[in-house]
This record gives C-alpha cells, structure tokens and sequence, in this order.
C-alpha cells in the first residue's frame, strides 16, 4: 500500500541517516589523524633524542646511555617504549634487538610505520643519521595503548553528538510528518463523521492550500451526486403520487362491481383487497419520501408533545382497529419533544397500524417522560417477534417468516426512518405480560 | 341532497357517482372548477367533493372564491398531493374535510355521510343516529319516536357525544362543554352520566364505546347490528 506518511518518512530519514553517518566518520578520521600526528611527533623526538649518544670509540659505534637517561627516556604511563641503533651493517650497536629496521630506508627526516613486536602492535619511528662519517640508524617504537585509547574517546566523541543529532532529527520529522498530515486527518474525520445522507460540501475556508483542489472536486462530485440523489428522490416521490388517482378509481370501481356482482362476487372481492393493498404501498412510500431527509429536506422543528399527537390520531387509529376486532387503549402523560408533529404522528400510526394488524386483540399506547427522554411506546398482545428477528424488522419490504396477513413491509420501515430523523431510539421487547410485543420509541 | 363532484379523472368521477348514487345521494359530476362554477348557477348544491389538482384553475383556488363569495356549500378535499400541508391548506380555505387518495369507498360515503347530517343537523337543527333522534332546538330526545327522559345534564351529554360522532371525546371535554363556568363536574360524575345513558341507548343498538385512558367514541350505526 502506497503509504503519504511513509514515503515522506523515507524521502527525509533515509538522506538524515546517510548524513549524520558521514559527519560522524569525517569527524573521527579528523580526529585520529590529529591523534596520531601528536603522538608520532613524540615518538621521533625519542629516535632523534638518540643520535647525539651514538659515538665512535676506538673504531666501534657505542650509545653512551646512562641508566637513568634510559630510563627517561623510556619512562611513559601506560606504552612500552622500545628502541634499536643499528650500524650500516645492521649490526645492532645498542637497544632491543627485536625491533626490527625500517621497511624502507629512512633519510635526515623521520620516517613512521606500523608494525608488530611479539605479537603485539606497536607504532614505529625511524630515522638516519651520521655519526663521524659513518651511516647509522636510529628506531624507536611503542606498543599502541594509549593511542587505541584515544583513537575510542574519538570515536566516542564523534559518534555520540552524531547520533544524539540523528535520533533528535529522527523525532522532529517523524513528529513534523505527523502534524503536517494533520489537515488530512481532520478531513478524514469530517468526512467519516457524516452520514450517508448528508451531502453538504466540506467546508474550504479551514482546508489547507495543498488540499483546496482536493476539496473542490470532491465538493463538485458531492453536488453532481446531490443532485442525481434528488432526482431520484423526486421521481419515486412524483411516481407515487401519480399512482394515486388511477388507483383510487379501481377501487372505486371494483367496490361498485363486487356489489353488482351477487355470488360471483370473491374474485372481484380478491380484486379489490389487492388494489386496497396497492393503495396502502404508494401511501407508504410516500411516507417513507418524506421521512427521507433527501427527498424531503425541509421539516418543521418545534416543540411539541407526543401525548398531543398521539390524541390527534386517536379517532383513526380507534376506527381502524375497531373494523379488526382489536381494543385501542391509552395510558397518555405529557411527553415533549423537538421534531417534526406531522412525521412523528405518520411514526405513531405505522406503529399501530402494525401493532392491530397481525393478530393481537388488545393494543395499549403510552407516552411518559422518564428522566431526560419521553417515550411512545406500543405494547400489544400479538404473537410477538422472536428475538432474531428484531433488529431486522426495520429494513424495507421484511416481513416476518410464516407471516400470512398482508402487509407492505413498510411500516417499520417508516418507523424507523423518521425515528433516526429525530434522533430517536426504536427497542423491540416482549410485551411487559410476556405475551406479544413491546415496541419503544424514545425521543431525546 | 345534491352533491357536485369536481373530479378531472373519468374513472373514479364515475366510480364516485355510482358510489354516491347508490347511498341515496343525487350527484352531479363535472371535471373543472370553470364547469363546476356553471353548474351551481344551475343547481341548488349542498355538498362538493373536490378535487385539487383539476386542469386550468386548481381546486385550492376555486375554493378560495367559492368562500370569498359568501357560499355555504359543504366542501370535502381531495387530493394525490402528499398529506399534511395540503389539508392545513385545505381546511384553512374554508374546506370541511380533506381525505388523501387512495381512500377507500366506505370512507368516503361514511365522510360524505357525516357531511350531509352535519349539514342537515345545521338546517333542521336535529342530529340522527339510527333510531335516535336528538332534537336540539327543543332540548329532546326520541328513539323510534318515543321520547326518552334525560336531565338536562345527561341531555347535553348526549348532545355533544352526537354531534362529534367521529371523534373521541374526553371527560374534560365534555365536563367543560356542558358545564356552566361556575361549577366543576368531576371524571367520576361524567362516568356515572355515561352509564345512564347506555342503559338507555343499547337497548336500541346504540353504543358509546369507552376508548381507555382518552374518552368515549360513539360506533357508527349499521343496520346488521341487533
């Protein structure tokens, strides 16, 4: 996956490291030269210390050395000093005949060079000189301790501010990517807190510069599918009412036929209740349009008072339920909400409508506050929704298994639109006696 | 009673006409308000069953001028255009009932039914219901035309129940109708008038039906009833 954040993390660590690495080398070989300069000049000064000591007595080359002034010149805290003169033979005339001459001939100036002495590494100085008309050469050398130690500390003190930089720098710009991608988080979050209905353009004032074009055709792309979604929306709705009249004309029309029709009369019958069906669809689908924010984006928001509206609908409800043989009862304490009257009356009487319609002979409607919520709540003595099925009752044209009444599958439907509208909360329960449902719709 | 249905679609103008006719009523079918307008030059109408979306001027519009002018005729609305708006709108004009299409035929007859009483009531200043008769310039009652003995009470009970027969009533409604601003009824005295009144009416077929937690509802009348 092609990842913003990672490609820049790469683009500004990957050249920090390569530079950070560089500096810290560079500023230890810097170092150790200065180092081994110091302490090679020391070394020479030992070799070049040597030659006035070499004298010619009686025809043979001698170091006149006294044992303290060996023991200067060997004296140092932590190296062994070694030193050798040779003839131009190469016969030793004093010193540690272990040491061997230098790998080229050295001149008047000194030479240096690494070498190993019993198995150990020693730094060596060489030089050559006269001593009345006779070649000599003089080498000193040092075991190596006290340079690796300094040559570590270099290291130490190169590499350490180096990589304290590198994790310092590290920090910044992982931290620094972080926060630059901030405004595309903010976006994210925007977008992702909105719901599949709300296709209002992001707003582009608090959007950075980077991402205005971004915005701006997404923003275009919103509208284009506003406006598809609203068109939509107004073609189902316009379907729906056209649907109306023809419709309301059949089952006028079969109404008359079924009475003209004496005892051929159950087939016109079975027309008429599929076109009081058909009827009841294209109400319900205008129901669920404007329960729709999209296509029906304006409705009121008021207060007002479930008990209220439910009073309003009473009379219908009464009426419809009594063509049923179903009991219509009340329990109404005031319940105020903020909505819309009209949808909220549309949510209580697809709710009954519901609760009447399959098999309950007794439907109780309450509303009451309770706490910060008022509740409507419809409790029936049906035969009730079994668990698994409860949340999916909701959904469009379901119908519960085994169901013979005919019904749209809308209602619930409906219910569930305009409760999500208002913010409401739809809890299906068994009813309080264990027989039948409960259905809960609470307002906050 | 002469009912003029305003109704551009052919097949539910004649569905209705049919209907109405065989309910009693004479019907009198044109498909615009310009039509509409000549025939109640012609005719002495009582009732119109209008629709709204008519061709040329719309039924909102005719019905604004039908009020302006001062006539009186009952107007029932109806309209394919979604519900709530449109019936504020309706009603706010001056109609007396809104029905939505689709309806179903009982409903409209049971509404053009409540009309007509209501319209009959106004004139003859009595109200009908099966074999009751209420008589409500003389503060009387009949059933099958022997008058029964009501208090006065229990008469403009019965009064109110009969002349909101659609609707639900409640006891605060009918204590605050019937009693004079100075006295207070209770819920519990306007139950025991209700059970007097029963006793009274059922015997005939009559009933008041208790709607639990909001008030009482009268059944409407059907002649298959004992």
């Amino acid at each position: 996956m092609e990842s913003l954040r990672l490609r820049l993390l790469a683009w500004l660590l990957v050249p920090l490291l390569v530079v950070g690495a560089t500096a810290a080398a560079g500023a230890y070989m810097f170092m150790e030269r200065r180092l081994t300069s110091a302490y090679d000049l020391d070394l020479g000064d030992i070799a070049r210390t040597l030659v006035p000591y070499i004298r010619l007595r009686d025809g043979r080359l001698i170091l006149e050395l006294t044992d303290v002034a060996d023991a200067i010149l060997r004296a140092d805290s932590t190296d062994h000093i070694y030193y050798v003169v040779r003839d131009a033979e190469g016969g030793v005339v004093a010193g540690d005949p272990h040491l061997k001459p230098p790998p080229q001939l050295p001149g008047e100036e000194v030479v240096f060079w690494n070498d190993t002495l019993e198995g150990r590494p020693i730094r060596a100085a060489g030089l050559e000189a006269a001593i009345a008309g006779r070649p000599v050469s003089v080498v000193a050398a040092e075991t190596t301790f006290k340079r690796q130690h300094a040559s570590e500390d270099a290291m130490l003190s190169a590499m350490a501010p180096a990589a304290l930089l590198s994790f310092a720098a590290i920090i910044a710009v992982i931290v620094g990517v972080r926060r630059g991608l901030g405004p595309l988080e903010l976006l994210r979050e925007e977008l992702q807190a909105r719901s599949h209905v709300d296709l209002r353009p992001v707003e582009e004032g608090h959007v950075v510069a980077e991402l205005k074009p971004l915005v701006r055709e997404l923003n275009l792309m919103l509208a284009r599918l506003k406006e598809a979604q609203s068109t939509q929306a107004r073609f189902i709705a316009n379907a729906a009412h056209q649907l109306r009249t023809p419709i309301a004309a059949i089952v006028t029309q079969l109404d008359l036929a079924y009475r003209q029709s004496g005892d051929h009369g159950t087939h016109v019958l079975q027309a008429r209740e599929g076109a009081a069906r058909l009827a009841r669809l294209a109400q319900q689908v205008l129901s669920l349009a404007a329960a729709d924010p999209v296509s029906n984006p304006v409705s009121r928001d008021e207060p007002c008072d479930l008990a209220e509206i439910v009073k309003t609908h009473a009379d219908a409800w009464v009426r419809a339920a009594s063509t049923r043989q179903v009991d219509v009862e009340f329990d109404l304490a005031p319940a105020p909400i903020q909505g819309d009257p009209v949808l909220v009356g549309e949510l209580a009487t697809n709710l009954v409508d519901n609760a009447t319609r399959y098999g309950a002979r007794y439907v109780l409607v309450g509303t009451r506050r309770s706490g910060s919520r008022s509740i409507l709540e419809v409790v029936d003595d049906g035969p009730g929704i079994p668990p698994s099925e409860r949340t999916r009752i909701f959904e469009r044209f379901r119908r519960l298994a085994g169901q013979t009444v005919e019904g749209s599958g809308l209602g619930l439907a409906i219910v569930h639109e305009i409760a999500q509208r208002h913010g409401a909360t739809v809890e299906v329960d068994d009813a309080p006696s264990g027989q039948g449902t409960r259905i809960r719709v609470s307002f906050a | 009673m002469r009912v003029l249905i305003v109704e551009d679609d052919a097949m539910l103008a004649d569905g209705l006409t049919a209907t109405l006719r065989h309910e009693g009523f004479v019907v009198d079918s044109v498909s615009s308000a310009e039509q509409a307008e000549a025939a109640l030059k012609v005719s002495d109408v009582d009732l119109i069953i209008l629709d709204i979306g008519l061709p040329g001027m719309d039924g909102f519009t005719w019905l604004r001028r039908l009020r302006s002018r001062g006539e009186e005729q009952a107007v029932l609305v109806l309209t394919a255009r979604d519900a709530v708006s449109d019936r504020v709108h309706g009603l706010k004009l001056g109609a007396d009932d809104y029905l939505p299409k689709p309806f179903a035929p009982e409903e409209l007859t049971a509404r053009v039914s409540a009309l007509a009483r209501r319209g009959r009531a106004m004139r003859s200043r009595l109200i009908e219901h099966g074999p009751l008769t209420i008589d409500l310039a003389r503060k009387r009652a009949m059933i099958s035309g022997k008058p029964i003995e009501l208090p006065q009470r229990e008469h403009a009970i019965l009064e109110y129940l009969f002349s909101n027969i659609d609707a639900i009533v409640g006891k605060e409604k009918i204590a605050s109708a019937v009693a004079s601003w100075d006295e207070h009824i209770s819920a519990n005295a306007i139950e025991v008038h209700i059970s007097r009144l029963r006793a009274k009416l059922e015997p005939s077929g009559i009933r008041i039906r208790t709607v639990r937690g909001l008030g009482y509802i009268v059944e409407p009348w059907s002649d298959g009833k004992p």
